[in-house]
């Protein structure tokens, strides 16, 4: 799949590990969701694709758009807005356990 | 000088009363730094119930000797069972160590032997 420039599947592997983990640090529903569904087609592009120069090109498109994705990440996690209802709801008061002497 | 004799005496006492203190008695203690009382069976199963919320993998083939090959499981599925154990057991685990797993039993292995799984 790769020649010698090309990036081997491990760092291809390593990447998407990298891009999900960021994905999933979203604290917006709709923005966690979207950007972990995009990775996963992103990367199965990737996977589909043969040519090893697209397959390069494509890797260091990723890796530019990871750069992105953490820094848009943190940003969200600041100004992420409340949960939506159709997410887990935070636990309840007497589901969270509190010290007697409190 | 003398202050500093004055000093360093009820440390000396101290110590052997100390050491008789602690060898009689059972002094309430939690342990915060020992292992986490996760057992075998317990990793086990949530360990089965992450890859059965996997709609790819077959309920019937899921066994811990089974391989992620066996299961149905690419490389790219590999990465996001990995991802979905690191969510339940609150831990990240490097890539080196996820590149290695290709079975259930290795996920169940490297957990019980990762402390801060819990």
């Amino acid at each position: 799949m790769s020649g010698p420039a090309g990036p081997s599947k491990q760092m291809i592997l390593h990447l998407y590990h990298s891009a999900l983990r960021s994905s999933r640090s979203f604290s917006s529903y709709n923005f966690r969701n979207y950007f972990i569904r995009r990775t996963q087609d992103t990367f199965r592009s990737i996977q589909a694709e043969t040519d090893p120069s697209k397959v390069a090109t494509m890797y260091s498109d990723a890796m530019k758009e990871l750069v992105v994705l953490r820094r848009s990440a943190i940003v969200n996690q600041l100004y992420g807005g409340w949960k939506l209802a159709v997410e887990e709801p935070a636990p309840k008061d007497e589901d969270i356990l509190t010290r007697s002497d409190s | 000088m003398s202050f500093l004799r004055l000093a360093a005496r009820p440390a000396t006492f101290s110590r052997p009363f100390l050491n008789v203190y602690y060898s009689q008695r059972q002094l309430p203690a939690r342990w915060y730094s020992a292992a986490s009382g996760l057992t075998k069976e317990a990793i086990e199963n949530r360990v089965l119930s992450v890859f059965k919320g996997f709609e790819k993998v077959k309920a019937e083939q899921l066994v811990p000797s089974a391989s992620f090959k066996n299961l149905g499981l690419d490389s790219l599925d590999a990465v996001e069972v990995v991802m979905a154990v690191e969510e339940e057991f609150s831990i990240e685990i490097p890539d080196e160590a996820a590149d290695e797993m290709e079975t259930v039993e290795q996920v169940i292995k490297y957990i019980s032997e990762t402390p801060e799984a819990h």
